[in-house]
């Protein structure tokens, strides 16, 4: 791929807050100058609805569906957000129907096969990909090194940490097999549980990871997903955009990257219990 | 060898093993024997190719049942994303209002498979709007590559075809494992069928010709005949079994459904095996008389060839090739090695791939139980190469006019070794030429046993006559009648 384009993958447990986060740092990116595309990669094509003020867009596999597989039609499956954002989704079947890993491969093998990075200067493309590695479809955008940066969104709750472990395994697995992609670190989205922060820093440290940004719950968050718009743009003065904006300025800085050392599930309980103990 | 073999799994023990017979050809060319009926493939076009190259090439050793129509669903990348259930439907109405089959079969593949099509939703909402009885048949190749598992899979789907019985006929059978088209099948519709253009009775008919010669009556030969004739197959007092790995499963599913009970058989013969065959019907039908009397007439006329045919060969090897790659036959190779054995020779299987005798573990089961118990040449023979009969041969320390090589038909093309038939007996095992129209097939049974008996003499006395036999003294040398 080109040169010119960081392409980052988040990752993170379903429900975790990716296409949030994800929303929110292509909007703070944009607004830091980057020219930026958000490629949403769940047949819910529920990714960049924030970024669309509140609109679902056509997707991938609806328009080659309807008209083929062609430049043109990847051209018509690409839509501009706010701050110009390219907007994405790859779509796929409707539940319980059909291979949605493959309708993500396909997605991404359209994007690259027409060079469509390169051809419209992108600067930062973000991946926001469904929940957890679920299949191999889910681990295109990094097992075909479309994406070589990986950011896990988890919580300190015990399913959310269980999900970015498989996850992190996944990363070591692929980065054994001779592939770039790498971890670059930890986006804790809080919810609000006890010792959440020294939960979620204690796995990051297991994992061999740094915690890139903690990201504290807040109602502004909803009520701007309410309007179908990210933080950044609803509220762009508020401690929420700001946040954001610290974790898109960290993402740009940030040039280290990790192969994780993923731990056993009783580990991940441990650190849980230990959290518990010193509370108690 | 058995207990040594590893579970018919399709995994990493036998690298080198791959299932020429994918179980959608399998269960498609099973199919193929069935009339008015067309079989819907649900899947990618190249599989349905896959499927009708191998019914037109010799790969197919065609089995000389009419035509099949098999159209494809033609499913793409974008169904395999967004599934292919709404194509199956369009197909499914289009077929039943385009050919009027009376039954339709569903076959899915790999593709719709592993992305789990809801077939059988499929098939319930577009029966509502279809004449014709659609089925579905698990066949995707994936799920058991070894063949006769494959097999197992596949015949029990036709169970599911039947209905319960309203009523029970006395004195029918039904033959399971076998196909009847093929004998009384015309290949243009409305032409004259092919009757009696073989120079010997296939299985079929010679089983039937047992059943009706001790009075009873032949309800089914499966898999053959259109719809009505498959499911009112359980109106049948027993089931026999001709081909094991085709009918154990299905006689097994069909007491298990229907109460019909069946008689554990395999392919008979050979002088004890057929007489075996025929005093089980008999004792299950209280018909022994009948058997007894019918056995007799038999061996009057065959007695003095075997007889002939037994100063030929007592004492000789008899070697038996199993298969020429992994498509190995074990019930049949069995069964002739009984044969042989009574003739006084001894019997020495070669070329039987581990992974398919594990496979057709019914077949093993059947002759252990009968305490026949060959000997199995375990050597280095590559698995699903030829093995090279000279090698074997020459293995084993033979002197010529020590053995009878008794050739694999299935893949004759395959490779196995180049000698002069001249210097060597040479006769075909007949494991599936027999189901090609008009090839000089043998069948089972005692007319089976006679043609046997006459190709192994023809085959020592061109062996023994130094020059090479000629076609026209093949077809026209009145060969029997002149030593």
């Amino acid at each position: 791929m080109t040169n010119q384009t960081r392409q980052i993958a988040i990752y993170g447990k379903g429900g975790i807050g990716k296409s949030t986060t994800a929303g929110n740092l292509s909007a703070a990116l944009s607004c830091l100058g980057k020219k930026t595309a958000q490629i949403g990669c769940d047949p819910k094509a529920d990714s960049v609805n924030t970024l669309m003020g509140g609109d679902f867009i056509e997707t991938i596999s609806d328009i080659t569906r309807q008209y083929g597989s062609s430049e043109t039609s990847l051209n018509r499956a690409v839509y501009r957000g706010f701050n110009n954002i390219v907007c994405i989704e790859s779509g796929g079947p409707v539940p319980g129907q059909g291979c949605a890993g493959r309708g993500v491969l396909v997605a991404l093998d359209l994007i690259r096969k027409y060079r469509f990075f390169e051809k419209n200067n992108i600067d930062i493309a973000l991946y926001d990909v469904l929940g957890d590695i679920v299949c191999g479809g889910f681990a295109q955008p990094i097992r075909h090194s479309y994406a070589e940066e990986v950011y896990i969104v988890t919580s300190g709750e015990y399913m959310s940490l269980y999900a970015a472990n498989n996850i992190a395994a996944s990363i070591k697995l692929f980065a054994q097999q001779g592939l770039n992609v790498r971890m670059a670190g930890i986006i804790g989205n809080l919810r609000n549980v006890e010792k959440e922060e020294e939960i979620i820093t204690g796995f990051a440290q297991k994992l061999g990871v740094p915690v890139v940004q903690f990201i504290p719950r807040s109602e502004l968050v909803q009520k701007a997903e309410l309007q179908g718009k990210t933080v950044i743009e609803a509220y762009p003065e508020s401690g929420q955009a700001g946040i954001y904006f610290n974790l898109a300025a960290k993402v740009l800085d940030n040039r280290e990257m990790f192969i994780p050392e993923p731990v056993s599930k009783q580990e991940v309980i441990r650190l849980l219990d230990l959290a518990r103990t010193e509370i108690c | 060898m058995f207990a040594k073999t590893p579970e018919a799994d399709f995994n990493c023990d036998y690298p080198g093993y791959s299932g020429l017979w994918c179980r959608l050809i399998m269960a498609v060319t099973s199919y193929a024997m069935t009339n008015n009926s067309v079989a819907v493939i649900h899947g990618p076009a190249n599989c349905a190719w896959a499927v009708r190259n191998f019914c037109q090439t010799d790969y197919s050793l065609y089995y000389g049942n009419p035509f099949l129509h098999m159209p494809v669903t033609n499913i793409d990348q974008d169904d395999v994303i967004s599934g292919g259930a709404d194509k199956l439907i369009a197909t499914l109405k289009e077929v039943d209002r385009d050919y009027k089959p009376e039954h339709i079969c569903v076959f899915d593949t790999c593709s719709t498979a592993l992305i789990g099509d809801d077939v059988q939703s499929a098939i319930k909402t577009a029966q509502k709007d279809c004449n014709a009885r659609i089925d579905y048949m698990s066949s995707a190749g994936f799920t058991t590559p070894p063949l006769g598992k494959s097999i197992e899979q596949t015949a029990l789907s036709y169970a599911d075809m039947m209905e319960a019985p309203s009523e029970k006929l006395e004195n029918t059978v039904n033959i399971l494992g076998q196909y009847k088209e093929q004998q009384d099948c015309s290949p243009v519709p409305g032409k004259k069928k092919c009757k009696n253009r073989r120079k010997y009775k296939d299985d079929a008919s010679e089983l039937a010709r047992f059943v009706e010669g001790i009075g009873l009556q032949v309800h089914r030969v499966l898999v053959s005949g259109n719809h009505d004739y498959i499911k009112t197959a359980p109106q049948a007092m027993v089931n026999v079994i001709s081909c094991p790995t085709w009918g154990f499963p299905l006689a097994k599913k069909m007491e298990e459904q229907f109460g019909v009970p069946y008689i554990k058989q395999c392919i008979p013969i050979g002088i004890e095996p057929s007489k075996k065959w025929v005093m089980e019907l008999a004792k299950f039908t209280n018909k022994q008389q009948e058997a007894e009397n019918f056995i007799q007439k038999e061996l009057d006329e065959l007695m003095p060839v075997f007889e002939k045919t037994k100063s030929f060969v007592d004492g000789k090897v008899a070697l038996i090739e199993c298969g020429r790659n992994s498509q190995t036959a074990f019930a049949r190779p069995m069964a002739l090695a009984l044969a042989l054995q009574e003739l006084g020779m001894q019997v020495r299987l070669f070329g039987l791939h581990p992974l398919e005798l594990k496979a057709k573990a019914m077949d093993y089961e059947y002759f252990m139980q009968e305490g026949f118990d060959p000997l199995i040449l375990d050597g280095n023979y590559a698995y699903q190469q030829p093995v090279n009969i000279v090698h074997v041969i020459e293995d084993l320390g033979l002197r010529q006019a020590g053995y009878v090589y008794f050739t694999q038909d299935i893949f004759p093309a395959a490779r196995g070794g180049v000698f002069d038939p001249a210097s060597a007996p040479r006769v075909e095992t007949g494991v599936h030429l027999r189901r090609v129209l008009n090839a000089p097939a043998r069948g089972v049974g005692f007319k089976g046993a006679k043609a046997l008996y006459e190709n192994i003499i023809e085959a020592v006395m061109f062996s023994a006559r130094g020059s090479r036999p000629t076609l026209y003294g093949r077809v026209h040398g009145g060969f029997y009648e002149n030593f």
